[in-house]
């Protein structure tokens, strides 16, 4: 049985060794940057992957009209608690947030939209009698797997127990 | 030439007629003012985001009001409506906004009611999606 040949060591870093002369002086290499740079590509796990940096919704050729009366649109721009989201998180620009603020405004005195959104006790134990039926769900489910050979196994256990 | 949105919502527990009584009244009023409704939408019984007035549903109502650009006189209008808006005892809302134009197309309300209705319907009946090639 021949063995495999190593894969071959990572060529030394060129300098004087010992880790001087790694970091020269002298002009960037390309490719070499700073995150802010346009060229610069992210690598996660060695794959490239881009943040998508995207404008603000409303302006542009392709924007969304600001309407009071569309509530599936003016949701988009609110928390799970009602609340306006702040411009950095949806990018909306400074101008058309004046706008949507206006809109969200208008559309919480129609009671379209809602001032506040109540925390519900009931929805959380709810979900979590939803979770405890899941867990009994599989438990039984693995249960009725192993099923028949439970007893078996205790039975064959208490059999000589009960023997002796 | 101005427009105006006026929205009222009507409380749940009237007859259906008060409702079209509540939109005439509107009209007569703005045609009093030599101003003319453009467009009704009827929304229906909609839930409420939250209670008025111990209410937790109401008749939503959209006029698109045009009204002409004498000086004073769209003010007067819109002034002359609201008070009667405010003395109804079945109107628990209503705002009146400004609008550079009023689309002829349903607004969004309509459009996600017609699609709600939509994916209700449309599911379990399961209606033809697409029309057979013709040969």
């Amino acid at each position: 049985m021949a063995m495999e040949p190593l894969p071959a060591r990572r060529p030394p870093l060129k300098g004087k060794g010992k880790g001087k002369g790694k970091f020269t002086k002298g002009p960037r290499k390309e490719g070499e940057g700073f995150k802010r740079d346009s060229k610069y590509t992210p690598r996660l796990l060695g794959k490239a992957y881009f943040q998508r940096r995207r404008g603000c919704p409303f302006s542009g050729p392709k924007a969304t009209k600001i309407d009071y009366k569309d509530v599936r649109m003016l949701g988009k721009y609110l928390s799970d608690l009602g609340k306006i989201l702040p411009r950095h998180l949806t990018g909306v620009c400074a101008a058309k947030q004046r706008e949507l603020a206006t809109a969200i405004a208008r559309a919480r005195m129609l009671a379209l939209l809602p001032f506040v959104v109540q925390a519900d006790p009931t929805a959380e134990r709810e979900q979590r009698n939803e979770r405890i039926a899941a867990r009994s769900a599989r438990f039984a489910e693995r249960d009725a797997q192993r099923g028949p050979r439970a007893p078996d196994a205790a039975a064959t256990a208490a059999a000589p127990a009960a023997a002796e | 030439m101005a427009f105006y949105e006026f929205t009222t919502i009507i409380r749940p527990d009237v007859p259906t007629t008060t409702v079209d009584a509540i939109a005439t009244k509107v009209a007569d009023l703005v045609k009093k003012h030599k101003g003319k409704v453009v467009k009704t939408e009827q929304w229906g019984l909609r839930t409420l985001a939250y209670a008025i007035k111990k209410h937790r549903k109401g008749y939503y109502t959209l006029h698109g009001l045009q009204l002409n650009d004498a000086v004073g006189a769209n003010e007067l209008a819109i002034n002359e409506l609201e008070y009667a808006m405010k003395l109804s005892e079945d109107v628990v809302r209503f705002m009146t906004v400004k609008v550079d134009e009023i689309s002829k197309e349903p607004s969004a309300v309509l459009k996600a009611k017609a699609r709600a209705e939509e994916a209700e319907m449309g599911a379990p009946s399961g209606a033809p999606s697409f029309s057979p090639p013709q040969a």
